[in-house]
């Protein structure tokens, strides 16, 4: 079977504006995701994460390059492909279930009882019913990331994109969103690329851990995390694997600098 | 450790009613009803101490007004050619269908224009000209164009009203948060779609607001307008009416119902404010 995505020598300049010089943010980036596949993203900060998620996602266009999904080049923003924002990015105006039902909504092929019980379904799912009623402003960080990652699911993606979506939370919270993201992961089998800053995080979750080289940046290495899930962090082979991910970007950044 | 003097804050009241935007938790229903009565009883009963004291001239004490308001709305002054109600159900009824026809008007444009930049670029000029003039210069036009009647008031409430409402919605969509689009276009969500779930509701508080204060124009304007005879009839006819014919207090006590019906649309306006701004 061919992978579900495909990024072949993905590039992006973004053109000069203001006065100010063109950026090159990548410069060739190629990548297959399997389907059902976990994969993690790390690299130094600035080198163009961010807008690697944003052109699979359709949001940006590539410079040169393609994007397929299943084969298809991607054109535009769509509900193929979900994205989990990291500064969560819910309707203030909406419930928790007007959140999630949003991408039902817009789809159009459902009643509000059908819409409203798939919903109620994703968000038992991510460990928030009975917060239905409530606005955004009303519940934790943690919790309005869980409600931007039913929303997404809702709509079924065939691939899910995160960009440090755990960014904010304090450092209980994140393990514990890790520990339910992993969960989540196993019982739907939905394919992942999450982005990270953080090693530990790409370490636990990831099948595979992609490095990324400064900018411009472009695919470094691909560490394989053969590991069992649940992970245990303290596990020799996780902190090995850790360690050597970490003096890897540690060289990457300082020679940014 | 030395524990530090107390601040005159922290030794009186208790904390949180120091803090201004808790405005509305720190003070109790009959509290805050009473301060609201208490300084118009005050400002009442000042005016009457100074008209009686002579101190005003000819001017008419608040009880000449509520004579005058009795009387006006007893029985029809023969200058007036009717009751109160009939020229204050005039007033209304322009004011009212002028707001609305502006917030079809306004809003659609003010969201066009923010949407679009083909139709800002080709409608702002033209709506900054327009704007800085006053609705009370379109009089003589306005009854050139729609006579005396309704139709000339209701034209003029229709310009006060309007310009708010576009300039309120339009800078409402430019504020938009581009994330939330892009989220409800990673949804699935067409361009129509997330004009019509996103911007708008993003920008509705913008856009009441711009209702709000077009509301409050356009009366004004609309009380100015009667004023030259525009409509006829109206809450301003009277007070035109009452300068020829001396009748000071039948003006004071017009001026009084205008204020109230302004205090009572605003009312009105910040209930729906918060009805439909639940979220906030
Ligand atoms: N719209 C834009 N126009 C010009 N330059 C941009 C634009 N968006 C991003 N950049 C530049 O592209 C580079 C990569 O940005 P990006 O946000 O993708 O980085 P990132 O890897 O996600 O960083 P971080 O880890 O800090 O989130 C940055 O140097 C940024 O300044
Ligand atoms: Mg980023």
């Amino acid at each position: 079977m061919p992978p579900l995505l495909m990024l072949k020598e993905l590039k992006k300049v973004f053109a000069a504006t203001r006065g100010l010089p063109p950026v090159e943010v990548l410069a060739g980036v190629s990548l297959d995701l399997e389907k059902g596949s976990f994969t993690c993203v790390v690299g130094p900060s600035g080198c163009g994460k961010t807008t690697l998620l944003r052109i699979v996602a359709g949001l940006e266009t590539a410079s040169s390059g393609r994007v397929l999904l299943e084969g298809v080049e991607i054109e535009g923003p769509g509900a193929r492909v979900g994205l989990v924002f990291q500064e969560f990015a819910l309707f203030p105006w909406r419930t928790i279930l007007g959140n999630v039902t949003f991408g039902l909504e817009v789809r159009g092929d459902l009643t509000a009882g059908e819409r409203k019980a798939r919903a109620e379904y994703y968000l038992e799912l991510v460990g928030l019913r009975g917060f239905e009623k409530r606005y955004p402003r009303e519940i934790s960080g943690g919790m309005k990331q869980r409600v931007a990652i039913a929303r997404t699911l809702v709509v079924q993606p065939h691939l899910l994109l995160m960009d440090e979506p755990f960014g904010s939370l304090d450092a209980q919270t994140r393990n514990a969103m890790q520990e339910f993201l992993v969960d989540l992961w196993l019982r739907t089998g939905i394919t992942v690329l999450f982005v990270t800053h953080n090693v530990d995080e790409a370490v636990f979750l990831g099948e595979r851990v992609v490095a990324l080289t400064s900018r411009p940046c472009s695919v470094r290495h691909i560490y394989p995390v053969p590991l069992e899930y649940p992970r245990d962090r303290t596990a020799t082979q996780f902190v090995e694997i850790r360690r050597e991910i970490l003096s890897y970007l540690a060289k990457e950044s300082g020679a940014d600098e | 450790m030395e524990r530090l003097p107390l601040s005159a804050n922290e030794r009186g009241r208790p904390r949180g009613l120091d803090y201004p935007w808790k405005r509305d938790q720190a003070l109790s229903a009959s509290w805050s009803l009473a301060l609201r009565l208490i300084t118009p009883l005050t400002f009442i009963a000042i005016w009457q101490l100074l008209c009686s004291s002579g101190a005003l001239g000819a001017t008419p004490s608040p009880w000449q007004v509520l004579g005058a308001l009795w009387s006006l709305a007893t029985k029809p002054d023969p200058y007036l050619h009717a009751t109160l109600w009939s020229h204050l159900g005039a007033s209304l009824f322009r004011v009212i269908g002028g707001f609305f026809i502006a917030l079809l008007v306004g809003v659609g444009l003010g969201l066009l224009m923010g949407w679009y930049p083909l139709v800002y670029h080709s409608l702002h000029p033209l709506v900054e000209m327009i704007r800085p003039v006053p609705p009370f210069a379109w009089v003589v036009l306005a009854i050139l164009w729609f006579k005396i009647g309704n139709a000339p008031a209701i034209f003029i409430v229709f310009l006060g009203a309007v310009f708010p409402m576009i300039i309120n919605t339009v800078s409402g969509v430019e504020a938009v948060d581009r994330v939330l689009c892009e989220a409800a276009a990673t949804l699935g969500a067409n361009s129509r779609q997330i004009l019509w779930k996103v911007v708008i509701p993003s920008a509705l508080p913008q856009i009441i607001t711009g209702l709000r204060v077009g509301l409050g124009v356009a009366w004004m304007s609309l009380i100015a307008a009667e004023m030259v005879g525009v409509g006829g009839r109206g809450l301003g006819l009277i007070i035109d009416i009452s300068k020829s014919t001396w009748k000071l207090d039948y003006s004071v006590a017009a001026m009084v119902v205008i204020g109230l019906i302004g205090f009572f649309l605003d009312f009105l306006m910040r209930r729906a404010e918060r009805a439909l701004l639940r979220w906030r």
